[in-house]
């Protein structure tokens, strides 16, 4: 029996079946959950988020023309549903004052890659809500910051300057010692810029 | 001795070049060489993260919300309706009566004339009216009952969705459309963003409406390619 292609799947599910529509989930369910996870932050805010974008999709699959892939259609649904799940969370304090239990220590990764993917996704949940949204949106998933700023309502310089602190704040995290590091700045680092 | 560059500064340089100050410190400093590679190696291994399988049994807890939708079919029933379906259901007797007077009003309003809705509405019997008219023809089908009055509000509503179609469909094929995207994407932006506003404000009437919740993310998918369309051709697309 032929694998139905895409396109199949799209008009199967807009058309209300259950096949397509769960295949056309499975397929894409990785990439939906993985955005809207480094963006939330936090599980319970992505599983509702990915949830959202998923009822979205489907409520929009009938008008959904082709004209852009589907995998950049979804793409956009997914992060306009983390976005407005951010917005619809109260406000809880950005900065964790502890790392968080699962963040490994750098000396304890078997791999000796400080860079390793996991450690990257810990990270990425340290970072303070506003630069973790900004840094997954530019550096994951590739917005310009010209997109990010009519997405968040800010200046484009604003996500510019973000940016620039949430990697230097990355990289202090993934250098697991960001008090010394902060003091070896202010100390250290400091410059005439 | 010359400070260190911070790591914003460095962070900035990922994406940009370095002013001539900086490039002279990098030139002399292996530890802000060094800072500055491991910063453009992280942002290397962010854009390379894989996917993430979501938690246990998502799936079925999607399927509950698509079904209690009508999204998705129930077991043994017949799956979603089309708009088309929609428009053919069966109505009772008021609301028939009622739809052939809005029908025949909108005609001989000179709207079926000039095409349902032209672009602008400009000229159309339709805009010229008002709601005056709508009104009068509610008033002279005399007092409702509840049943009546929701057969109404479900013609109106259908009307609108019908009309935003309609509209929809103008302003698509004055983009460049309907020509396979040979269209202006500045043009195309334009148009998407008028059609973007019409849409939301319907969405403040009826946020949950599934047909005006498509129809604006679709317009916002079609919003961002016209916009990558615009920005690919201007020269200075990297410009952070």
């Amino acid at each position: 029996m032929p694998v139905p292609s895409e396109r199949e799947l799209i008009d199967g599910a807009a058309q209300g079946d259950r096949a397509a529509s769960r295949a056309l989930y499975e397929r894409y369910a990785p990439r939906v959950y993985a955005v809207v996870r480094r963006i939330a932050g936090d599980e319970d805010l992505a599983e509702d988020a990915a949830q959202e974008a998923w009822i979205r999709a489907f409520r929009a699959l009938p008008g959904f023309r082709g004209d852009a892939r589907f995998s950049t259609w979804l793409h956009r649904i997914a992060v306009n549903s983390a976005l407005q799940g951010l917005r619809g969370r109260r406000r809880r304090s950005e900065v964790q004052e502890t790392l968080p239990d699962d963040l490994p220590d750098p000396g304890d990764d078997e791999s000796a890659d400080p860079l390793a993917a996991r450690r990257l996704e810990a990270a990425l949940d340290r970072l303070p809500q506003g630069m973790r949204t900004i840094l997954v949106l530019h550096d994951v998933e590739g917005f310009t910051h010209g997109e990010i700023a009519e997405r968040l309502g800010v200046q484009p310089g604003t996500s510019k300057s973000q940016l620039f602190k949430a990697r230097a704040r990355m990289r202090l995290i993934l250098k697991g010692s960001e008090l010394d590091l902060a003091g070896e700045r202010s100390s250290d680092r400091e410059t005439g810029d | 001795m010359e400070r260190h560059l911070t790591l914003e500064t460095l962070a900035r340089l990922v994406d940009e070049s370095p002013d001539e100050r900086e490039a002279a410190h990098l030139d002399g400093c292996p530890q802000c060489r060094r800072e500055l590679d491991g910063l453009k190696e992280q942002t290397q291994v962010l854009a390379a993260l894989p996917s993430v399988r979501p938690g246990a049994a998502p799936w079925k807890v999607l399927e509950r919300r698509l079904e209690a939708e009508g999204l998705v079919a129930a077991p043994g029933r017949p799956t979603r309706r089309s708009g088309a379906a929609r428009k053919t259901a069966p109505r009772t007797m008021a609301w028939s009566r009622l739809a052939a007077g809005i029908l025949l009003f909108l005609l001989g309003a000179g709207v079926g004339s000039s095409g349902l809705l032209g672009t602008s509405g400009e000229g159309s019997g339709w805009a010229a009216a008002g709601p005056g008219g709508i009104e009068s023809l509610l008033a002279s089908a005399g007092a409702l009952s509840l049943a009546e009055a929701q057969e109404v509000l479900a013609t109106t509503e259908e009307w609108h969705r019908l009309a935003l179609e309609q509209y929809r469909e103008r302003v698509m094929a004055e983009a460049g459309e309907a020509d396979g995207h040979t269209g202006d994407p500045h043009v195309r932006y334009a148009l998407m963003e008028s059609l973007l506003e019409v849409g939301r404000e319907a969405l403040w009437a009826a946020p949950a409406d599934p047909f005006l919740n498509g129809l604006v993310l679709n317009v916002q998918v079609e919003q961002d390619a016209a916009r990558m369309g615009m920005t690919a051709t201007a020269p200075d697309r990297i410009w952070y």
